[in-house]
């Protein structure tokens, strides 16, 4: 508790309440703006990718064209200029740098600030007991730097920017990327599909534990610009993975776009483990500004016995349009979605998840945690589909909404399809609001109303944090009491 | 413009109103309901139109037999394809009064498809008003008979309007024989502190489709039963839409359904709370053998000043064939913060452990089987107070599943 009263001192310390609002004055190469073949090619050509690859992206910009908005959600928002924004923005350092040392020391001065010590990582390698986390930093669309390579490619993991793996493996980006989410899934995975940039790729080998955790951190930087990023992880046969994505932006008055995918494959006996802590800028208490965050993240476990298990906290962006799903296409493997989506001010969120039971014998377990406040409104919104071959397939989901203040609102729109009379699918909902005698008992304690709440709304997403890894999880437990800061009293 | 409705509007009259016309009009804008629409998502009404488009032969069993009073000593209203049969006026119950005419004023809906459609084509119509202070101990039955007369459709609108303190028991049985497709639209308007219970059953003919779209107005204090029983048509859809528009004004719909066959079974609700300290409560049940498939679509909206607000819904469905299929949407939809709001689905197969148990103790698969589906779904008919008739709906639905039990068991 002491460490977030603390965190809302510092905060408050600094005049405003999104910490990571600065912008960094790095000089960037940028396409010119707006969104076009030609803009496509370009992106192609400076990342100078191979033949099929261009094709893919122009096939993909081509249906694009022909796809109406999605309009199902409960979320607001003008229409969005697509030619209005920059489409591909990097840093300008002349050649490609060779190590971290050549990167443009304000780069990792930013990074710093936003404590990521993406160097420090590798002083600190020979510590013992440390915990050791390989990062890979992405800026406005491209990656600057991936740590801890060495001690990674000893196990034969592939860790590295998805630009670098087309021209390194082309082979396996060939194979996967696509897979899980086809380019022409929606409108906003298909315009990822044409002109993403840059993201993530791993690849664990047979049988590989990895020895760390990998992690991305997302920051958009420059002015107008969209991030398209996109990350694929494979885990090969009984290898293992814990993977980290934290994100954030700085503060500015135009709505920026977001609109990454991510795609997992989880082979036989394999697990992924993917955590997310999203705190992209959120706009300010008017809902100026703030990033549009319209991300189509989707596991496949292929495989028997496999495992994908989504967290995420979600307490940035101004819109969250969201639903990390899984496909549970191997017999007895098994999904997770554990969440945690906080709401303030004007923001919106409508996220949730989709579990498709395949397979035989599979499990999926849905724990969604919204925590509405100010005039922001959310949804869960959520699909559990049992095919009519998923015999004993089980599936258990709870949403719980918290509701803090008059204004906000919360809703749960959950579809459930049941199409095989073995399987067993239960969805429990609620819906309710800190209650006067829980925040009474905290007062009485001498807790401030906003601790009570922070203590409080922590308690409520307590069985979502526990699933974070120990890194993520002090920094969520932080953010949950500076998102909701301003909500009470 | 789809062939469909094209048909189902044929016979629009020429003299109708602007209710009608503008009733018609949306209709036709929208067309049939596709399952690209949200609300209709998991209902396909390819069916209804195949049918349609086949233009079956008029059946001309014009004279059917009248089934059994489901309350006993009610005063009953025949309705045959979509015709009140004979006179309905004076009823001798004290501070009620019937008559005929359609005229439910449309404007209200916003894609409702099934009211559209039943305000612009009803052959005819009954208004049922209740004094206020009035309570009739009688109860009211309407029988709605199909005789496939009228392939093209019958369609027919409701209204009820019960005074200030009144009380009122309406029991609608749908029955008939060969196919046909009718809808029925209702409104149903409860002024300060009147109470109404409402229980339905839908036991329509194997090859009928039943669409029906009631809309329920709540006022203050006032509130209502409502028990759903199908067991019959191919393709039905109970809709209900009901407003809480007064303090202290409460809902209670209780639903029950036994699926075989092909049937195709629809039961979507939607509950407004829009002013503070009201309540309501949901639950479905459904049972669902061979190739059938049930549909829930529960919704709950709270609006920003109806603090204080109970909602609950349940929707537990049991598939007892490999080929049954339940899709179950149990919506919430909350804009105040003061609210204890809830929904609940399960769907699952017959109790392992509970069938061994029975069996155990000698009793055969097949009456195991129906003992324990019995008792699943009595949980729901325990919220209807008058014996008798819950105990005729129980063993209607026991009928309907005994049949399958000896079939499959």
């Amino acid at each position: 508790m002491a460490a977030t009263a603390e965190t809302i001192q510092q905060v408050k310390e600094l005049g405003d309440r999104y910490k990571y609002g600065f912008s960094t004055d790095i000089e960037s190469d940028m396409a010119p703006k707006g969104l076009s073949e030609d803009i496509v090619r370009f992106i192609s050509a400076k990342k100078e990718e191979p033949e099929w690859l261009l094709e893919w992206r122009l096939k993909a910009y081509r249906h694009w064209l022909t796809m109406p908005e999605p309009e199902w959600a409960f979320v607001d928002f003008p229409q969005i200029d697509y030619q209005d924004a920059y489409y591909y923005a990097a840093p300008k350092t002349g050649d490609k740098p060779k190590s971290l040392d050549e990167v443009d020391p304000k780069l990792l001065e930013t990074y710093a600030k936003l404590g990521i010590p993406l160097r420090e990582q590798e002083v600190l390698a020979g510590v013992e007991g440390a915990p050791k986390v390989a990062v890979d930093a992405v800026f406005d669309s491209v990656s600057v730097g991936t740590t801890y390579k060495k001690q990674l490619e000893a196990k034969g993991i592939i860790f590295c920017a998805i630009s670098e793996a087309i021209q390194t493996h082309p082979e396996l980006v060939r194979k996967y990327l696509g897979s899980v989410v086809p380019a022409a899934d929606n409108k906003h995975s298909c315009l990822n599909s044409a002109v993403f940039t840059d993201g993530s790729f791993v690849y664990i080998p047979k049988g590989v534990r990895c020895p760390m955790e990998l992690s991305t951190y997302f920051r958009i930087n420059q002015e107008n610009t969209g991030q398209f990023e996109r990350t694929l992880i494979i885990a090969d046969e009984g290898s293992y993975v814990s993977y980290l994505e934290g994100c954030t932006a700085p503060m500015r008055d135009e709505n920026q776009l977001h609109a990454a995918v991510v795609e997992l494959i989880a082979l036989d006996d394999a697990e992924i483990k993917y955590s997310t802590v999203q705190n992209w800028y959120p706009g300010d208490e008017n809902g100026k500004g703030g990033i549009y965050n319209f991300v189509t993240k989707r596991g496949a476990c292929r495989g028997r016995n496999s495992k994908i298990s989504w967290t995420q906290v979600e307490t940035g962006s101004s819109i969250t349009w969201k639903y990390p799903s899984c496909i549970l296409q191997g017999d007895n493997s098994v999904g997770e979605f554990y969440s945690v989506a906080i709401t303030n001010n004007r923001q919106q969120a409508d996220t949730g998840t989709k579990m498709i039971h395949i397979g035989k014998n599979t499990k999926s377990t849905i724990i969604s945690k919204g925590i509405s406040a100010g005039h922001a409104n959310q949804t869960y919104r959520g699909l559990v589909r049992i095919q009519p071959g998923a015999e004993g397939a089980r599936n258990y989901t709870q949403c719980d909404s918290l509701l803090i203040g008059d204004k906000c609102g919360a809703h749960t729109v959950p579809y459930i399809e049941a199409k095989n009379s073995s399987a067993r699918v239960e969805h429990e909902a609620t819906t309710s609001k800190i209650s006067d005698e829980q925040l009474f008992y905290c007062r009485q304690r001498g807790l401030s109303d906003e601790e009570a709440v922070a203590l409080i709304v922590n308690g409520f997403c307590r069985e979502v944090m526990r699933e974070l890894p120990m890194e993520f999880a002090v920094e969520a437990t932080k953010l949950v009491g500076i998102s909701l800061e301003g909500s009470v009293g | 413009m789809d062939s469909t409705a094209e048909i189902l509007l044929e016979r629009f009259s020429a003299e109708a109103d602007a209710d009608r016309t503008a009733a018609r009009d949306r209709f036709r804008a929208a067309g049939l309901p596709t399952p690209g629409q949200e609300a209709w998502k998991f209902t396909n009404l390819r069916p209804l139109a195949q049918f349609l488009d086949a233009r079956a032969e008029p059946a001309n069993d014009s004279t059917p037999d009248l089934p059994g009073r489901l309350v006993d000593g009610a005063y009953r209203v025949v309705i045959i394809d979509g015709r009140v049969d004979g006179e309905a006026s004076g009823t001798g119950i004290g501070g009620l009064s019937l008559s005929r005419g359609s005229g439910l004023q449309s404007g209200t809906a916003g894609n409702r498809a099934l009211r559209d459609l039943s305000i612009a084509m009803a052959d005819d119509g009954l208004r049922i008003v209740l004094e206020a202070n009035a309570a009739p101990a009688q109860a009211l039955e309407l029988v709605f008979i199909g005789t496939g007369s009228r392939p093209d459709g019958h369609h027919f609108t409701l209204e009820m309007e019960l005074g200030a303190n009144s009380a009122l028991t309406v029991v609608e049985h749908h029955l008939g024989s060969n196919a046909y497709a009718a809808t029925l639209a209702t409104d149903v308007r409860l002024a300060d502190g009147a109470r109404l219970r409402h229980v339905k059953l839908q036991d329509e003919s194997d090859a009928a489709f039943h669409l029906s779209d009631c809309a329920l107005e709540i006022g203050r204090d006032a509130s209502c039963e409502r028990f759903v029983l199908s067991v019959g048509s191919r393709l039905a859809r109970d809709e209900v839409h009901v407003a809480l528009n007064g303090q202290g004004s409460s809902v209670r719909l209780l639903g029950a359904y036994a699926g075989r066959g092909q049937q195709h079974l629809d039961h979507t609700t939607h509950i407004d709370h829009k002013v503070p300290n009201t309540s309501s409560h949901e639950v479905y049940k459904g049972v669902l053998d061979d190739r059938s498939r049930g549909v829930f679509q529960g919704g709950i909206r709270v609006m920003q000043d109806a603090q204080k607000t109970a909602g609950h819904q349940l929707n537990k469905a049991l598939l007892l064939s490999r080929q049954a299929e339940i899709d179950s949407k149990p919506a919430l939809e909350i804009y105040a913060d003061d609210v204890v709001c809830s929904h609940g689905a399960t769907a699952g197969e017959i109790d392992e452990d509970a069938l061994f148990y029975l069996r155990a103790r000698g009793i055969d698969a097949a009456a195991a089987k129906n003992l324990l589906v019995q008792a699943f779904l009595d949980e729901v008919f325990d919220g209807i107070a008058d014996e008798a008739l819950r105990e005729r709906l129980k063993d209607r639905v026991h009928d309907a599943l005994q049949v399958e039990g000896s079939d499959h068991g």
